[in-house]
């Protein structure tokens, strides 16, 4: 049971993986023959996202910046990603840009291991954005496991809301 | 045989120099919640008084009453029910004590010596064993010279330490105190605070203030720093106070985790955990040269650090095998063993100081967290509490006692039970949540 939902984190992660090379390849493929740098210049939206994104979608997904995770799970949701994608083409284009990835926990169980669970959250979405070619440097990860809930209930909607990342802009 | 001993006090209440308000939201108040009906019965006699008024000053046979009862292995009988009050052993009339059913009785006077110094005896005697018209020799007499009056309840856990120790041969807890983390909401946001109190909630002292979470306060070996992480802006640290002078230091602030930090016996390093390198792993800093070494290897993470009473190896919590359990490394050859299979979540190990039973906060198959002690050469598991959602238990340094926090009716209370789950204390606060609680070790005498 538990080893098969850290495979299944595993898999996640391969699978994130595996889609950003995809999509990173295919941005190559597009610039076949041009001189292409990943991590510089992010293109335009059909090779950073692709697909063809309207500037109004766009700010729609930035506007967002909460990801929510299930119980011990720490997987972005394929619905997340392209918001995450947003805030990495928007931190590559203003390389000063500085963010904060926070991740946090649910309150059931050890406080000291819901801040390891909640480093995983934070970090799942800040390898989304270094693998889309944000420099590390533009990232700080906090997991403040269960000692910041958005929502201060007892129950399972209350816990639904707190299992959660966050990027939060320090520097823009 | 009468001993005499001056006590130097001001050493078990060495809070009283630091300069902070009593603030009345973080004050705990002892109640059993639980249990509390077997148990050696014993008679603390109400204290005889000599020379001058005895207001103000505390009922020190009430304080060890209160304090042997705590322990969950002594039944003291109530005031009310004692129709005699000797305050000396040729006072006694044994027969009557007998006929209330008592093994053993406490019977002491106060004397007023100066103008703010008493001395305080009292006789621990065995009522059981006594054949009637032999005079006895008491099992304890203890004199205190020179003791200041608001000394008194500082004095009474020290008699209750000396009965509890002389009867059932184990160090008492009574002159302990607790960490813990009261949680405020106010006009300004959240404000956490770590208070420092005696073992039963009293004197509570605010120690370390902040607007960010805090977590994990960790005792050093001689009562005198406690270790604590920190988010101050934003960046996870691991701090320690001067339990005296309120001083703070900033010991860790790597990136990622710095966190869990916990003091080794000999009181040089500190075990902690980082995520710098990657997943979370267990590593020592030695205070004085800041020299920082690996303790853990490989996949998934490790946390909450605790050393084995010798310092030889570290127990921890991990989910390298998936979900998380507890596991112990030998310093030195690196050798990892599980320590625990029942319960599919184990975590917050604290050992007992004969290394034969383990702690854990525990999750079974129906999914109630509840504190459960584990024995270490059965593997066997008894489950202390029963209630949802549990945390941060922690031994007392005798082992015979947990103290926790609980939920309860939305707010986070402190509880403790003790190690055999016969007896359960509530240490609520007045007002707000209280979380975190890490008992002292023993204050030397």
């Amino acid at each position: 049971m538990g080893t098969h939902k850290i495979m299944r984190g595993v898999l996640n992660t391969v699978l994130t993986v595996l889609m950003t090379s995809l999509v990173l390849g295919l941005v190559g493929c597009a610039k076949r023959g041009q001189s292409s740098s990943i991590g510089g210049g992010v293109g335009d939206s059909m090779q950073f996202y692709g697909t063809q994104v309207s500037a109004e979608q766009e700010r729609e997904w930035l506007a967002k910046n909460t990801y929510f995770f299930g119980y011990d799970r720490f997987d972005v949701s394929d619905e997340d990603m392209m918001s995450i994608y947003a805030h990495a083409k928007k931190l590559i284009t203003k390389p000063n840009t500085r963010i904060r990835v926070e991740g946090h926990t649910d309150e059931r169980g050890s406080r000291e291991y819901n801040i390891a669970l909640g480093e995983r959250r934070a970090k799942a979405v800040a390898n989304i954005l270094m693998l889309k070619g944000v420099g590390q440097h533009q990232i700080s990860v906090v997991s403040y496991g269960k000692e910041k809930p958005a929502s201060m209930g007892h129950d399972e909607s209350a816990w639904t809301e707190n299992r959660r990342a966050v990027i939060v802009y320090e520097v823009e | 045989m009468k001993r005499h001993f001056i006590i130097i006090i001001s050493c078990l209440i060495g809070l009283t120099g630091l300069v902070v308000s009593l603030n009345a939201h973080a004050r705990l108040y002892v109640e059993i919640a639980g249990g509390g009906t077997s148990g050696l019965p014993i008679a603390v006699v109400p204290f005889g008084f000599e020379g001058g008024s005895q207001e103000g000053t505390e009922d020190i046979a009430q304080v060890v009453r209160k304090d042997l009862q705590t322990s969950g292995l002594f039944r003291p009988i109530s005031p009310q029910e004692m129709r005699q009050s000797p305050t000396t052993e040729a006072g006694v009339q044994y027969p009557y004590w007998q006929s209330l059913g008592v093994d053993n009785m406490v019977v002491g006077h106060i004397q007023k010596t100066g103008r703010s110094a008493y001395t305080v005896k009292f006789e621990l005697l065995d009522v059981v064993k006594q054949k009637s018209g032999i005079p006895q020799r008491p099992i304890l007499t203890v004199q205190f010279d020179n003791i200041r009056g608001n000394d008194f309840r500082a004095l009474a856990h020290h008699i209750s330490d000396l009965v509890f120790e002389k009867l059932i041969g184990i160090r008492g807890i009574f002159s302990t105190r607790i960490a813990y983390i009261s949680v405020a909401q106010g006009s300004k946001g959240t404000t956490q605070t770590i208070e420092v109190a005696d073992y039963d909630g009293f004197n509570s002292k605010p120690l370390y203030r902040s607007h960010y979470p805090l977590l994990s306060p960790s005792w050093s070996t001689d009562g005198k720093k406690i270790a604590f992480v920190s988010f101050e802006k934003e960046r996870q640290s691991i701090n320690v106070v001067d339990v005296i002078s309120g001083r703070v230091e900033r010991v860790a602030q790597y990136p990622g985790i710095n966190s869990a930090p916990a003091w080794s016996p000999d009181g040089r390093t500190l075990a902690l955990v980082l995520s710098k390198d990657g997943s979370p792993k267990i590593y020592t800093l030695d205070l004085a040269s800041h020299q920082l070494t690996r303790v853990t290897e490989g996949a998934g993470a490790d946390t909450e650090p605790t050393w084995s009473s010798n310092g030889g190896s570290i127990v921890f919590t991990s989910d390298r095998g998936g979900k998380p359990q507890i596991y112990r490394v030998t310093l030195g050859s690196g050798r990892i063993e599980r320590l625990t299979f029942k319960g599919n979540y184990n975590a917050t190990p604290s050992v007992t100081p004969d290394n034969k039973h383990l702690v854990t906060l525990h999750r079974d198959e129906g999914g109630l967290f509840s504190i459960a002690a584990h024995t270490l050469n059965t593997g066997s598991v008894r489950i202390l509490t029963q209630s949802s959602l549990n945390e941060s238990p922690r031994l007392a340094p005798n082992g015979m006692m947990v103290i926790y926090s609980a939920l309860e009716g939305g707010r986070r209370v402190l509880g403790a039970v003790t190690l055999d789950g016969r007896l359960k204390i509530r240490l609520p606060a007045q007002e707000g949540d209280v979380k975190e609680p890490a008992w002292s070790p023993f204050v030397s005498r």
